[in-house]
């Protein structure tokens, strides 16, 4: 076997099998324990584990790329730094979301252990997601996060509000699994690989059968839009986000979302990335910068009608998608049809998680006394009765926003002028679209900060604050980070750059699945995994 | 026709004898049985949960916990089966034999300790 | 890229430089975080120690920087901001002479106004809260003027817009004036929309840097300019529009000046700071700052040429019948940093940032003035209920006609300098082969004329004649002694803050010396851009002209104003109303952007979610599946099978697009 890393498997994977434990070990101790003893010490211990992990990613990003020895694993896992750099804002998203729970879930009277081995497990579906090197490992972990959030958004079970959330949540996601499903055979159908490099070199070739991929795509684009909350299969966003326990939605708004766009970017740039396809008789290129469009005036418009902060954040995630999206757009390509990704998407991915959570974090304090409706009236005058929280929601709507000095506006500033690096100015449009939009969010956003610093009508309608020290203590860092990494952006920007570079290496790696391939038949080693030479139909 | 589509024609032929199959089934039977319909005949599961009804009546939770836990267990032989035929083989691999029993085995367990999760919680119970 | 080779100077390092900026931010986090605990004194020593400090500081660098070969420069490179691609951001500052000036009016007028303020807010709960504002302003206004690139202005451009929001919404238990913040805020984004188009579009030509100043010449915005000027002058111009369109939302120029009126809702100091002596000319600071641009492109400058002009007569002429104190003095400024966009437009960079230093002492020292007599009628800003001050509020009214005086254009004070700077240009300047904009010339002579008019309108209204309010706010007015040594020294400056600048003719223009190594080049040399008649005999010809403007706008105010009573004002007359109603300008802008905005928002809510997801697919695929429909009603009335049907619908044209379109 080539690749001679000096790495055993283990280690290469540990990240998956620490967060792993700690969700076998909060279940374990869910049931173990008293059914009304607090639970939030699992969010500590929780939280450990992903600290744990994100160690062991950044002493794996060191030595990245890294090639796993056993076989089916090669295939199925593609350790690299697009994966490590995702995994680990997964994980940061993760670590706080978890904090935040701690002292809100008792607040909602729903603190049942069962959470956070949900969290981890989510976190642990998201993680091989953003690593996934094939069709079905993606498949199988994007279900293990699913099903793990849908439940989650269901959590406060005495809630219809919360139930509902759940529900709807979980039947029109099946559908969109469905949808992935169909897209994942018909791609497989057109091209008898799983493998993102396999169908990539399969579509390469001139008997490809290109209609039926084409439909394959489409059915993964609607997948990939559902999961990005993307115009027009946003809907149920604003119902979910706002049903689900604050808690919940934050992961929701952070974690699922850079899983969804880092999978999907890497399947899509990986498998569909040549220029041929992307730009020509798969123009999925096209098809997202028209969503990209569609999204950001649906989330932004709607959002500004909104009074409820939960709601009004998850049309702004809608309109977050469309600027995301545009990071896919003119993706560098080499002369061979190598692929990369500029720094954009993951800079803009962190930045994006670190103000989802500082914001969702204040809508998590502001919701004491089981407070449902994250109206106006619920963090009216918020700088009188606490003036952190109100200045970490400020932080959060300004990096949001996207001014400068916040890592939001860093991560703005990159994707457009990657647009318009990779499209040779062809995207203009698109991007001033992008900054009319942005224009446009400066109204919701900046009224959240006009009510929490310049009304004063909580007083007739004191909303209890939830005190908590971790609740705050993520919220800050969060705020904290985001002007952090707004201000100091160069190393976040260039391992950004390193992580999206890394899918350049794709090709290099199919050259190496030949070499493995070739070394097996050669010995006749025992397969392990059925690696069927792609049949071509 | 294009040659693109060739494979397909068997799933064509299987789909069109699938559906002709069961039209010509319950033609005959509509044909040729006596019919003496009575409400319970006329429901789509003859002693089973009623599958239109108010939506707010209660239902024990039971029966689908006992179906999960059966599902899961009918799926764990799925993928132990073919992993027992293939064992002997790799036993032979000084290298993978480790790995093969290894990830079987962190398979067992983490389906022991759902297992673990669920009786503790009750699922069993049937009271 | 020869043409370029003049703009290379040598940088100093400076460390120094980073403490001026650092300062205020620090006063504003003290005061910001903990200044509820401290007594006022304390808030008062952090806050005004902490921007008189930078003062003295940006003194001594100056001096230095008085002291380099010509045209050098201090600077200072704290950190790479971020790189991406071949472009190096770096987060660093520097001093060259035109900052220089700006940084002395910034921090002098600022440590002014901050002193100032001390008396203004005594009384107020938010004390601490004001100055941690006032401060943060400072901090965001030295870095736009103290960045050495496009993208370290853009920061301080956004934070002083951010903090000018948060300041005029001060006194936010009035909704009114919060709305006002977020009216300025968002017309400003507007602009600042332009501004970031612009950067774009030059971050795409750039040569690996935005920097001011180029390393031996090259590599900086100088050489993108010249290689789009000779390769592309239509993208250029484009470029220089938009970087305009920005300095209008910033400088409230037409059509994005309607935010500076309704800005007049926060502290009267803020309005001096803000919204007279710097912020609002950030704008020509910046098209200055970018002058090897704009000079290569005609058609833009014509434009800004133009639009300044307009903008100059057409505040001039609301601000002649407005009745609210601080409201006339908001047109002034529109009307004034009109003046100084003519200038750039004109060619006349030296002129606009003359005027700008001038017009920061003058109109500074008058919004403060109308502070002291707002704050001694407790909050009564309507002249028409003022009048005969002059006996209660002597040092005020001094400095207040003083300052009248030079705004109006009367010789020797600071305006009649800075003004006939100006309009000289405006009447002689020209490039190669093409006439003076004789059009520039008349319009901008015309709002001289209403400006020397209005003004003596509001000092006669409200100085003059015999008190027209009620007794006891009379008795009680009194001058606050700590407020009037600002208005001296402003009035000091308003003064003798002319001479620096002394006519053509006389060859002693100091600050066209001093100015030399950034703008020279666009008037000497082979690559001289612009023209300008050199004959003394002109010059004075045109100084007289003006001086005689002045001199009957003021003859018009005292006909009509220096009496007893208020004359009736003609309020039926079509052109009193239009102008009582500013034009009608903001309904105009309600009516056409503002109104259908809000109505997409509600239309897509209403109309979109409601009528067609919901009516359309809801009912008719209820109807359609209803069978199943019946299973999944379960959870929710059917909204789900809405979303499913946008995903499906969402699929179908994606395909169609697909198959059919493409």
């Amino acid at each position: 076997m080539q690749a001679a890393t000096t790495t055993s498997d283990l280690a290469i994977i540990s990240p998956l099998f620490i967060v792993c434990a700690m969700g076998l070990v909060a279940l374990l101790v869910a049931v173990f324990t008293p059914k009304d003893s607090f639970k939030g010490w699992l969010g500590y211990v929780v939280a450990f584990g992903f600290a744990l992990a994100l160690v062991a990613v950044v002493w794996l990003w060191k030595q990245a790329p890294l090639t796993l020895s056993n076989e089916s694993l090669f295939f199925a896992l593609s350790v690299d730094h697009f994966g490590l750099g995702l995994t680990a804002v997964i994980l940061i998203g993760g670590l706080l979301a978890a904090l935040t729970a701690v002292d809100y879930l008792p607040s909602q009277r729903s603190d049942h252990g069962e959470y956070y081995a949900l969290v981890a497990f989510a976190v642990l579906g998201m993680m091989a997601m953003v690593m996934s090197a094939d069709m079905l490992t993606f498949f199988v972990a994007l279900e293990l996060m699913s099903i793990s959030v849908y439940v989650l958004a269901g959590f406060k079970r005495q809630s219809a509000f919360s139930t509902e959330a759940a529900m709807k949540y979980f039947v029109t996601g099946s559908f969109a699994s469905a949808l992935l499903l169909l897209g994942i055979a018909f791609t497989y159908g057109a091209t008898g690989s799983i493998r993102f490099t396999e169908i990539a070199e399969a579509l390469a070739s001139p008997q490809a059968s290109l209609p039926i991929a084409q439909f394959g795509v489409v059915m993964l684009l609607a997948a990939f839009f559902f999961k990005v909350a993307a115009a027009p299969f946003h809907m149920w966003t604003p119902d979910v986000y706002e049903g689900a326990p604050t808690s919940v939605t934050a992961l929701m708004a952070t974690g699922v979302k850079v899983a969804a766009f880092g999978g999907f970017a890497r399947m899509f740039l990986t498998a569909f990335g040549d220029a041929r396809f992307r730009t020509g008789d798969l123009p999925w290129e096209t098809i997202i910068a028209i969503v990209a469009v569609a999204s950001m005036f649906a989330g932004n418009l709607m959002a500004l009608a909104q009074k409820n902060l939960k709601r009004m954040l998850a049309y702004s995630a809608i309109a977050h998608t469309g600027y995301i999206m545009l990071a896919m757009l003119a993706a560098p390509t080499s002369g061979d049809g190598t692929v990369w990704l500029g720094p954009g998407l993951i800079f803009y991915l962190l930045g994006y998680t670190l103000a989802s959570i500082a914001a969702f974090g204040v809508a998590s304090v502001v919701s004491g006394n089981d407070v449902e409706d994250v109206n106006e009236v619920a963090y009216a005058g918020l700088a009188k009765r606490s003036p952190a929280h109100a200045l970490i929601l400020a932080v959060a709507m300004l990096s949001l926003l996207g001014i400068p000095l916040t890592a939001g506006f860093i991560g703005k500033l990159t994707i457009f002028a990657e647009v318009l690096d990779g499209s040779h100015n062809e995207y203009l449009w698109i991007v001033v679209v992008a900054v009319i939009n942005s224009i446009i969010s400066a109204f919701y956003y900046l009224r959240v900060i006009l009510v929490a610093y310049m009304r004063d009508e909580a007083a007739e309608r004191p909303i209890q604050l939830v005190s908590s020290r971790s609740l705050t203590l993520a919220a800050g860092l969060a705020a904290f980070l985001t002007l952090v990494v707004g201000l100091v952006p160069s190393r976040a920007l260039m391992a950004s750059g390193k992580a999206g570079g890394s899918l350049a290496d794709s090709k290099a790696r199919a050259a190496s699945t030949a070499t493995v391939n070739d070394v097996h038949t050669e010995a006749d080693a025992p397969a392990t995994a059925s690696a069927p030479k792609a049949t071509k139909l | 026709m294009d040659p693109n589509y060739a494979p397909y024609v068997p799933v064509a032929v299987v789909s069109i004898l699938v559906v002709g199959l069961a039209a010509v089934i319950l033609l005959l039977n509509r044909m040729l049985g006596p019919r003496r319909p009575t409400r319970e005949k006329g429901i789509p599961y003859e002693s089973g949960v009623d599958p239109v009804s108010h939506p707010r009546r209660r239902f024990s939770v039971k029966f689908y916990m006992t179906a999960i836990l059966f599902l899961v267990f009918d799926l764990e032989v799925v993928f132990i089966y073919p992993w027992a035929t293939r064992f002997k083989a790799w036993l032979a691999d000084d290298a993978f034999a480790p790995v093969a029993l290894g990830s079987m085995l962190f398979f067992v367990l983490v389906l022991a300790l759902g297992l673990v999760y669920e009786w503790k919680r009750g699922a069993m119970n049937w009271e | 890229m020869n043409e370029v080779e003049h703009l290379a100077h040598a940088a100093h390092e400076s460390s120094l430089l980073p403490w001026i900026i650092l300062l205020p931010l620090l006063g504003a986090i003290l005061n910001g975080l903990f200044g509820k605990r401290y007594s006022q004194k304390t808030v008062s020593l952090i806050g005004v120690g902490s921007v008189v400090t930078a003062f003295v500081l940006s003194t001594l660098e100056v001096i230095r920087l008085a002291g380099l070969p010509e045209g050098d420069y201090l600077s200072v490179d704290l950190w790479r901001w971020f790189s991406a691609g071949e472009l190096n951001v770096e987060l660093s500052f520097m001093i060259d002479r035109l900052s220089a000036i700006m940084l002395m009016v910034v921090t002098g007028v600022g440590s002014l106004i901050h002193v100032f303020s001390t008396g203004y807010m005594k009384t107020d709960e938010g004390y601490a809260r004001y100055f941690a504002y006032l401060n943060l302003f400072m901090f965001s206004m030295l870095l736009l003027i103290l960045g050495k690139n496009l993208l370290v202005l853009f920061v301080g451009w956004e934070g002083v817009g951010l903090c000018s929001y948060l300041l005029i919404g001060f006194w936010f238990s009035d909704m009114e004036k919060a709305e006002a913040g977020q009216k300025a805020f968002i017309t400003n984004r507007v602009g600042d929309l332009a501004f970031l188009i612009g950067t774009f579009i030059l971050l795409f030509y750039s040569y690996g840097s935005l920097d001011f100043v180029g390393v031996g010449g090259a590599g900086g915005l100088p050489q993108t300019a010249a290689y789009l000027g000779d390769k592309a002058p239509g993208m250029l111009t484009l470029v220089c529009i938009l970087f305009f369109i920005g300095a209008t939302g910033k400088s409230a120029q037409i059509p994005l000046y309607v935010w500076l009126p309704d800005a007049m809702a926060g502290p009267t100091p803020v309005s001096a700071l803000i919204h007279a002596a710097t912020m609002v000319t950030a704008g020509v600071y910046m098209m200055a700052r970018l002058n090897f641009m704009f000079a290569l492109s005609d058609v833009a400058m014509t434009v800004v040429a133009v639009v300044g002009a307009l903008t100059a007569l057409f505040a001039a002429t609301i601000g002649l019948v407005q009745n609210d104190i601080k409201k006339v003095l908001a047109y002034s400024t529109v009307s004034q940093i009109g003046f100084m966009v003519v200038s750039v437009g004109v060619g006349g960079f030296v002129g606009a940032i003359f005027h700008l230093m001038t017009h920061a002492f003058f109109k500074a020292c008058l919004f403060l003035g109308s502070g002291s007599v707002i704050h001694a009628l407790h909050h009564e800003q309507d002249i028409r209920k003022m009048g005969g001050l002059k006996a209660k509020l002597p040092v005020t009214r001094w400095t207040f006609l003083i300052s009248c005086l030079a705004i109006a254009g009367i010789p020797f004070f600071a305006g009649f300098f800075s003004k006939d700077e100006i309009l000289f240009f405006a009447a002689t300047a020209h490039r190669e082969g093409s006439n003076p904009m004789l059009f520039v010339y008349i319009v901008s002579v015309v709002a001289a004329l209403c400006t020397a008019f209005y003004m003596f309108r509001l000092y006669f209204l409200t100085f003059e004649g015999k008190y027209r309010g009620d007794k006891h706010t009379w008795d009680h007015a009194h001058e606050e002694p700590v407020m009037n040594w600002p208005l001296i020294v402003l009035a000091g400056l308003a003064t003798v803050g002319g001479f620096v600048g002394l006519p053509h003719f006389l060859h002693a223009h100091a600050l066209e010396g001093w100015l030399e190594p950034i703008f020279g080049w666009l008037y000497e040399g082979e690559h001289a851009i612009f023209h300008v008649s050199h004959s003394a005999g002109l010059e004075i010809a045109l100084m007289l002209g003006s001086v005689l403007i002045a001199l009957l706008g003021i003859a018009f105010a005292w006909r009509l104003y220096m009496r007893e009573k208020l004359p009736e004002a003609p309020v039926d007359a079509w052109w009193h109303k239009l102008l009582m109603n500013k034009y009608y300008v903001d309904e105009f802008y309600d009516a056409v952007l503002v109104r259908p905005l809000r109505a997409t928002a509600s239309f897509c809510h209403r109309v979109v979610d409601v009528r067609i997801i919901d009516g359309l697919f809801v009912r008719g695929s209820a109807r359609l599946v209803g069978a199943v429909g019946d299973g999944l009603r379960f959870f929710q009335n059917g909204d789900v099978q809405a979303y499913v049907t946008a995903i499906v619908v969402g699929i179908a044209a994606i395909l169609v697009v697909v198959e059919y379109l493409l």
